[in-house]
C-alpha cells in the first residue's frame, strides 16, 4: 500500500509486537520509520530484540500485532509471489551468516543474484568486485565452511548487497571483524547508501555508529528506548509527525485486530506452524465469543 | 527465457552434485521399464502373429443355395450388422470346385466324374483382427449359424480360442507390469527427491530467504525427475533391445522364428514409452516437492 503520506518511508513499523513462548516479549509496541536513503543503526543489549525486528522486516517471522510496511508494501497483505519479489530487493546479512558451507564463496554470493535471474557475466563481475572491496580476493573457489568467521561474515555481507538491494538489513555485520576490515565493510555500506540503498544495521559496535550524523535507535527488552520515533529526527519533524499520525489512525483499526497477521495469504490454513495454529484457534474462539457477547448485549446486527 | 536458463543450469548443478544418490532410483526405473517393455513387446508380437495367421481366422459359412446378387447384399448387410469386418468374399459353387481342383494338383483326375457344382457355395468372412473381435468370434459364429440358409459355419476354433486366452493372459501381465512401473517410478522418484530435498534443506530455506520463486525452486526437481525417467527408460529399452538382438541372433533361421517373425518396437513406441516414464518420474518428483515446498 503506497500512500502519499509515506512514500518517503522505506520502513514503517507501527505498534509492532511479538511474543515468543512461553512469555518472552521480543518486541513490544515498536513504532519506527526509516526513510529512503537513510542509514539507521539499531543498538541494544543482547536479547533486546534487534534480530527479531529484522526478521519481521523480511517476512521470516510475523508479528502478533502491528503494521509493517517495507518499500511501500504492507507485509501481511503480500501474496507469496509478491513477498518473493520483495525479498529479492532486500539484502539481508544474517547474524548467523546462513552460508552454505559446502558451496564455494562465489556460489554463495551468486545465490541472491541467481534467483533474480541476473546474467552470468553480471554475477561474475559483481562477485569479483565485491570480493576485492571486502578484501577477499582469491577466495572465490574456497568452500565457505573453510573460511574464518570474519571471512564468512564478509561473504554474508557480499551476498546481501550483491543484487543491488533497495534495502539492506545487516545484523551485527562487524561482529567478527578487526578495525581495518570493519572500515572496508563500512565503506562498502556507504557506497551502497550513496547509490540509494537504505540501510538498517543492528550492532553493538560503537565505533561504527559514532560517525557524525548517523541515526541511532536503541532497543531494550523489546522496546525502543531512545524516543527516536518517526518525526523526532530529521528536518521537517512536525510535518512528518503529523503525517505519521494520519497513517497511524488509518491503520489502527486494522492493526488492533489480533487476527491481522493471519489475514495474510501466506499464513492461511495449512501453511501455519502448529504453534501459530494454536494461537490462531485461541484468537478465533476469543474473538468469536467477544463478537457474540457484543451482539447479545447490544442487540445489533451488522 | 532467463528463467529457463537459470532453471536448467540449476538442474545441471543438482545432477552433478547428487547423481550418485540417484543411481538406485535410476536402476529401479530401468528395471521396471525393462519388465514392462518386455511383456509389452511379447504382447505386441503376439497380436502381430495373430495378423499373420489370418487365414485361420477366417470364418467360412457354407450355404444351402448359391445366393444371387440381392441375396448376397442381404447377407453382407446382416453380417455387418453384427460386427465390422475386414472383408467378405462370396465363393460360388464353381469357384469352390476350381479351388479344390487346384489343391489336388496331379490328382485332379479324381474329379472327372463329379458334377462341377458338388461343393456348396460359401461366404468367407475375414473378421477385423482386434482382440475384441477375437473374443467375440464364438458369438459371431453362432450368429452366422442362425442366419437363414446357412448349412454350417467353420473356423479354426481351437486355435483361435487358445490364442485368444494366451493374448488375454499377456494382456493382464502387461497391465500388471505397467501398474508396477507406475508405482515404482512415482514412488522411487518421490522418495529420492524427498531425500535430496531433505539433505539440501538449508539451501532450499536460503533460496526462500533470498526470494526465489516457487517455480525456481521446484522446476529443477521436476526436470531432474524427467531426465531420470528418460535415462532410466532409455536404459531399460536398450537392455531389452540387447536381449532381443541376442535372441534373434541365436534363433534366426529356425522354424519358430520364421513362423512368428518377432519385431522390436517401432520408433514411435519407443518414444511413447520414454515419454511416459519421463512424465511419471516428473510427476512423482513434482508431488513430493509440492509437499515440501510449503515449509
Ligand atoms: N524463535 C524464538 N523462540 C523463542 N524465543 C526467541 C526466539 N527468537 C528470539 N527469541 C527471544 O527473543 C528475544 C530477542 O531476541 P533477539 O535475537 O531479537 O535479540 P538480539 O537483540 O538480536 O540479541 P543479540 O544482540 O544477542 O543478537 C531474546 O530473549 C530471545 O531469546
Ligand atoms: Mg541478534
Amino acid at each position: 500500500m503506497t500512500t502519499a503520506e509515506n512514500d518517503q518511508a522505506m520502513i514503517e513499523l507501527i505498534r509492532v509486537s511479538k511474543m515468543y513462548p512461553p512469555d518472552i516479549q521480543a518486541l513490544a509496541d515498536i513504532s519506527l520509520r526509516v526513510n529512503k536513503g537513510e542509514i539507521c543503526y539499531l543498538t541494544g543489549m543482547s536479547g533486546a530484540g534487534k534480530t527479531t525486528l529484522l526478521r519481521m522486516l523480511c517476512g521470516i517471522d510475523i508479528p502478533d500485532r502491528g503494521y509493517i510496511e517495507v518499500a511501500g508494501k504492507e507485509l501481511n497483505k503480500l501474496s507469496g509471489s509478491e513477498m518473493q519479489a520483495l525479498r529479492q530487493n532486500i539484502g539481508v546479512a544474517y547474524q548467523d551468516f546462513k552460508l552454505l558451507p559446502e558451496k564455494t564463496v562465489a556460489q554463495n554470493i551468486a545465490f541472491s543474484m541467481e534467483v533474480a535471474y541476473r546474467s552470468r557475466s553480471f554475477i561474475r563481475q559483481q562477485t569479483k568486485k565485491l570480493l576485492v572491496q571486502l578484501g577477499l580476493s582469491g577466495k572465490e573457489s574456497t568452500r565457505a565452511g573453510k573460511l574464518s568467521r570474519g571471512e564468512q561474515q564478509r561473504v554474508a555481507i557480499a551476498r546481501a548487497v550483491a543484487n543491488d538491494p533497495v534495502l539492506l538489513l545487516a545484523d551485527e555485520p562487524t561482529g567478527n571483524l578487526d578495525t581495518e576490515t570493519t572500515a572496508l565493510v563500512m565503506d562498502l555500506f556507504h557506497t551502497y547508501n550513496k547509490q540509494g540503498t537504505t540501510l538498517l544495521i543492528a550492532t553493538h559496535d560503537h565505533s561504527i555508529y559514532s560517525y557524525a550524523g548517523s541515526r541511532v535507535v536503541t532497543m531494550e527488552q523489546g522496546r525502543l528506548l531512545v524516543a527516536d520515533e518517526i518525526g523526532t529526527n530529521g528536518g521537517n519533524g512536525a510535518n512528518e509527525a503529523n503525517e505519521t499520525n494520519k497513517v497511524k489512525a488509518k491503520i489502527q483499526a486494522h492493526a488492533a485486530s489480533p487476527l491481522a497477521p493471519f489475514k495474510s495469504r501466506r499464513y492461511q490454513k495449512n501453511k501455519r506452524t502448529a504453534q501459530e495454529e494454536k494461537l490462531y484457534q485461541q484468537i478465533i474462539i476469543k474473538e468469536g465469543l467477544e463478537t457474540v457477547m457484543g451482539k447479545l448485549t447490544r442487540g445489533v446486527e451488522i | 527465457m532467463k528463467f529457463f536458463f537459470a532453471v536448467i543450469s540449476q538442474t545441471w548443478r543438482n545432477i552433478i552434485e547428487t547423481w550418485r544418490s540417484q543411481l538406485l532410483s535410476l536402476m529401479t526405473i530401468t528395471l521396471s521399464v525393462l519388465i514392462f517393455a518386455f511383456f509389452y513387446l511379447v504382447y505386441m508380437n503376439a497380436l502381430h502373429a495373430g495378423d499373420l495367421l489370418n487365414n485361420d481366422l477366417r470364418l467360412i459359412v457354407y450355404l444351402e443355395e448359391q445366393p444371387d446378387y440381392p441375396l448376397q447384399e442381404e447377407y453382407r448387410h446382416k453380417i455387418e450388422k453384427f460386427d465390422k469386418v475386414e472383408k467378405i468374399e462370396f465363393v460360388s459353387r464353381l469357384e469352390a470346385y476350381d479351388r479344390f481342383k487346384e489343391q489336388l494338383h496331379e490328382n485332379q483326375d479324381v474329379l472327372q466324374d463329379v458334377p462341377h457344382d458338388f461343393l456348396p457355395a460359401s461366404i468367407e468372412i475375414y473378421p477385423k483382427r482386434t482382440l475384441d473381435t477375437l473374443s467375440r468370434i464364438k458369438l459371431f459364429s453362432e450368429y452366422l449359424q442362425s442366419l437363414p440358409g446357412v448349412l454350417k459355419v467353420q473356423y479354426g476354433r481351437e486355435w483361435v480360442e487358445r490364442f485368444y486366452s494366451f493374448v488375454q493372459l499377456l494382456r493382464i501381465i502387461v497391465f500388471l507390469s505397467g501398474a508396477l512401473l507406475v508405482l515404482t517410478t512415482t514412488f522411487m522418484m518421490g522418495h529420492s527427491i524427498r531425500l535430496t530435498m531433505l539433505t539440501r534443506k538449508k539451501e532450499l530455506e536460503l533460496l526462500r530467504l533470498v526470494g526465489a520463486s516457487d517455480n525456481y525452486i521446484r522446476v529443477p526437481f521436476f526436470l531432474e525427475g524427467a531426465l531420470l525417467g528418460a535415462v532410466g527408460a532409455g536404459a531399460g529399452l536398450g537392455a531389452l533391445y540387447l536381449l532381443f538382438s541376442w535372441i534373434a541372433l541365436h534363433f534366426s533361421g529356425q522354424g519358430v522364428s520364421q513362423m512368428f517373425p518377432f519385431n522390436f518396437f517401432s520408433g514411435s513406441s519407443v518414444g511413447i514409452i520414454i515419454l511416459l516414464a519421463m512424465l511419471l518420474c516428473a510427476g512423482g518428483s513434482f508431488t513430493s516437492t509440492h509437499k515440501i515446498i510449503n515449509l
